[in-house]
């Protein structure tokens, strides 16, 4: 084909100056919040911090996500935002002379705190090691384990989630602060806030934190409309989330889930700061210990043996 | 009954603190009005702040005084107040208490009296064979000769109560008390809220299961449970519990049942190829 046969260009002089307004005109019409997809993305671009919200903030944003996830999922879920409660601060305790690792504690915890179930993300591993080894190997565990039957002789398990650390490193790296220590202990997100770098689960050392690489799937009847803003909210694509002591639960005085489901009774939670808890009781008359201590994390998650 | 146990407020220490004041107050009333008063003065200020009678300076007189008569009269309240919290710690077995949901026994088995009122308790440790068949006692160390019975933990006299190892008769209720003779660090830790099953609030009362809705007394070993399915990893396909172990059981299987056959099929071989041998004629020539 020679040149003759492709079509001349619009006689239509435009120059570069006009071309550019026309276009940044269009554009700016095109954010206008008219329709609610456009709003929710407008204020959404203009969210606060929420440590930095008020009462008003905290309410126009929830109903925002709560319409949201109408949208999406056809469900009509509840967002709380409840504060800490005073002179709170919460420990958990587990025994690993009960543990079968039978896995109920992973199920519940999906079935409590809406994680996206295509790609699966559980906030609990449970780590099977061998009896009678020289340490605990937390990299060389296998998560993986598939007997019929549990438990098995020969091997012992542990879970692990997030162990809320006093001194938490995935809080020091944060570029942006959007995961921060809540004053009763629960180490916290906004998923609005989080940029999805993931220094945090490189900082983490307990592999505790899980990220979204997709947009996270829940079936409709698999959704759990209990939520809170700062735990088990559905979340987006690109963001990190972690166990959060089921903060829409303990913030209410109810127990995790995970502690709820244990059969073996293996799990135990409850106030640090209150000296007649059972968590006080175990810290005081068992044989306690973390993982790794020498970290300096100073974990409010505690192991030990009943028996 | 006792709320969940606190264990800084042991019912047992409060009686017994309100036995010693009560005591205090009464001999030293019989002794001498002052000197009552001024024995049970300390103990009275802490426990019955703004009511303790003050110690007459003056001289009594004859005259109805209503300030004395009142201070007498709160004395006296004070005093019903501690025999009344004494009295109610007066019980035969002395024990803590519970809130417990009910025993799981069965509403035709119980109350046991009904039917073993009429039969005659044979005391030989045995083989159950007509009633209570069922029950297949497994509670004992598995590694001594020795195995438990019927009646070492059921009373002989009432079967409606359990026994314990002093004879005393406890309810099913109160069967906790039973197992922690043995179990004693597992009561311990159950009466603390640390063993067991734990729903409900951790800012609340405590909820407290018997031992016996957990672990089944005549059997208490827990069976092994199927485990959950394993973490997916993104891209498999969700996987039954037990898959490789089942396919590990299943290939074995497979291979065995070719390698039978294939030893049938060498053994049918033979003999196919040591057939024609036998054909009459072949083996012995010359015979017909």
């Amino acid at each position: 084909m020679s040149l003759r046969d492709f079509p001349s260009p619009p006689s239509v002089k435009v120059d570069r100056r006009t071309f550019l307004k026309g276009a940044a005109l269009g554009v700016a019409t095109a954010a206008l919040p008219l329709n609610s997809a456009n709003a929710s993305l407008w204020s959404s671009l203009f969210q606060k911090h929420f440590v930095e919200m008020d009462e008003d903030d905290r309410k126009r944003v929830i109903a925002r996500l709560e319409n949201e996830a109408r949208q999406r999922y056809g469900a009509d879920i509840q967002i709380g935002a409840a504060d800490a409660m005073p002179d709170v601060k919460f420990g958990y305790a587990l025994d690993l002379s009960r543990c079968i690792g039978c896995r109920r504690c992973v199920s519940a915890c999906s079935a409590e705190n809406n994680p996206s179930r295509n790609p699966q993300i559980n906030w609990i591993s449970v780590l099977r090691m061998k009896k009678g080894e020289k340490w605990i190997d937390l990299e060389g565990a296998d998560k993986y384990y598939d007997p019929l039957a549990v438990p098995e002789t020969d091997y012992f398990y542990i879970p692990v989630q997030c162990q809320q650390c006093e001194n938490p490193p995935c809080v020091k790296v944060c570029p942006t602060k959007a995961t921060w220590k809540e004053p009763d202990g629960i180490v916290v997100i906004d998923y609005d806030w989080c940029i999805g770098c993931r220094y945090c689960m490189a900082a983490c050392p307990y592999g505790a934190r899980r990220f979204n690489w997709s947009a996270p799937s829940i079936g409709r009847n698999e959704i759990n409309p209990h939520t809170h803003y700062l735990g088990n909210r559905p979340r987006q694509k690109g963001v990190v989330e972690k166990c959060t002591f089921c903060i829409q639960r303990t913030r209410e005085g109810r127990y995790p889930a995970c502690v709820e489901v244990c059969p073996a009774g293996a799990r135990k939670f409850g106030n640090l700061l209150d000296e007649r808890s059972e968590i006080r009781h175990i810290i005081e008359h068992k044989r306690v210990f973390r993982l790794k201590e020498d970290l300096n994390t100073v974990p409010t998650f505690f192991y030990f043996f009943a028996s | 009954m006792q709320p969940s146990p606190c264990p800084a407020l042991q019912s047992r220490n409060v009686s017994g603190y309100s036995k010693s004041v009560l005591f205090a107050y009464v001999s030293g009333f019989i002794v001498n009005k002052k000197l009552g008063i001024s024995v049970a003065l300390p103990f009275l200020r802490s426990a019955g702040h703004g009511l303790i009678p003050e110690p007459a300076h003056t001289k009594s007189s004859n005259s109805f005084n209503l300030v004395a008569a009142m201070k007498r009269f709160s004395a006296l309240l004070i005093l019903g107040a501690l025999v009344v919290s004494t009295a109610s710690d007066l019980r035969a077995d002395d024990k803590q208490e519970f809130a417990v949901p009910p025993p799981l026994i069965s509403e035709q088995k119980f109350p046991c009296m009904k039917c073993h009122e009429y039969w005659p308790t044979k005391k030989e440790s045995r083989q159950l064979k007509m009633n209570h068949a069922d029950v297949a006692l497994k509670h004992s160390d598995p590694r001594s000769t020795e195995q438990r019975w019927c009646l070492d933990c059921h009373d002989s006299q009432d079967r409606n109560k359990l026994r314990l190892l002093n004879e005393q008769r406890i309810d099913f209720e109160q069967s906790y008390n039973l197992c922690g003779q043995c179990h004693g660090r597992v009561f311990q830790d159950w009466k603390a809220g640390v063993h067991g099953k734990r729903v409900g609030n951790w800012n609340g009362e405590k909820l407290y299961r018997l031992c016996v809705h957990c672990h089944d007394p005549h059997r208490p070993a827990f069976a092994p449970l199927k485990p959950e399915p394993i973490p997916q990893r993104p891209g498999e396909a969700h996987a039954a519990t037990g898959t490789a172990e089942t396919m590990r059981i299943a290939l074995d299987g497979w291979r065995q049942a070719v390698s039978s056959t294939f030893a049938e099929i060498q053994q049918v071989l033979r003999i196919l190829t040591s057939l024609p041998s036998r054909l009459p004629g072949h083996d012995r020539p010359g015979r017909p």
